[in-house]
């Protein structure tokens, strides 16, 4: 179970608002490699991992993404404050403001609304991993595209925040990869599923 | 919940999720009534039973969060059995 706690990860003081910043950060919300399709990918897949190991840093992982819901929203909200419909129409945001107002919902910057299929879970280690690990450099090359994008620093210092914690996730997948490759037989890694096939063992931390 | 010492895993478990329930539930009653005198008395009188029995069965199996002491000189938040696993999957659990 969760429990919340009253605070952002890392703290948002945005002063100016901007709905065209606010209309390509949301895309880190409910886009097709944003937080929230992250957390729910990790926590999805936790269940028939082969080893505690990973299993401990995806249900980590995904809580800390759950973190970055929040930030990402809180960035949005405060880019999004006190808005008058000049500023709407002139930013594009007025087809966000049409359907959501200025509500936070899930969508990506093309518009499209937050889909499942932006997370997969194959029941599969090897490519549960590897799709973990792609995300995670999807996502950070997205806050390198919002980077290029936006020049205020109350909007830049958090995005970068987040940028760094994709690279700390990937490096942690990579490392989990490694465990679950080193359990397997090493003459044919992908010749059973561990999380499937019978006869499989769950390891814990030690060989 | 005096003699929670002797308690067995699955019952000192049972009794933190039902504190928990009692600290939730209250919490979401005081949202609504946030000057109710007695409904902020029992949270306050539930919530330390909650944080007694967590320490307690915190010492004894070890942390229930990943922030909690692990208490000991490695790391052992992982080696737990997690909360959706039946018991004869933690059977076939390799130990250190």
């Amino acid at each position: 179970m969760w429990q919340y706690v009253k605070k952002l990860q890392y703290p948002i003081n945005i002063k100016t608002p901007n709905a065209a910043a606010a209309k390509v950060i949301i895309s880190q919300l409910g886009g097709p490699d944003g937080e929230l399709g992250a957390s729910l990918r990790y926590l999805c897949q936790r269940y028939t991992m082969p080893d505690d190991r990973i299993i401990g840093t995806l249900t980590d992982i995904a809580t800390e993404e759950l973190a970055h819901v929040e930030m990402v929203s809180s960035i949005v909200y405060q880019l999004t404050r006190n808005l008058s419909i000049e500023e709407i129409k002139r930013s594009g945001f007025d087809t966000y403001f049409v359907d959501h107002t200025a509500g936070i919902y899930p969508i990506a910057a093309s518009g499209v609304p937050f889909r499942a299929e932006y997370f997969g879970v194959k029941g599969d280690v090897f490519a549960d991993l590897s799709e973990d690990l792609a995300a995670e450099q999807k996502a950070r090359v997205t806050y390198d595209n919002i980077l290029r994008l936006i020049d205020d620093p109350d909007i830049c210092d958090p995005i970068k925040f987040l940028r760094e914690r994709e690279v700390v996730h990937f490096q942690r997948f990579g490392e989990a990869m490694r465990l679950a490759q080193d359990d397997s037989d090493c003459k044919n890694f992908y010749g059973w599923n561990p999380e499937f096939d019978r006869g499989c063992h769950r390891t814990g931390n030690a060989k | 919940m005096n003699n929670s010492c002797n308690d067995s895993r699955y019952t000192l478990e049972t009794k933190i999720s039902a504190l928990g329930l009692c600290v939730h539930e209250t919490a979401l009653f005081l949202n609504t009534h946030p000057h109710c005198k007695e409904a902020l008395d029992y949270f306050r009188c539930k919530r330390r039973e909650l944080f007694e029995l967590t320490e307690k069965y915190e010492e004894k199996y070890g942390p229930l969060t990943a922030f909690s002491d692990p208490a000991r000189d490695c790391w052992i938040w992982i080696d737990s059995p997690w909360p959706w696993q039946t018991q004869d999957m933690c059977a076939c659990r390799t130990k250190r």
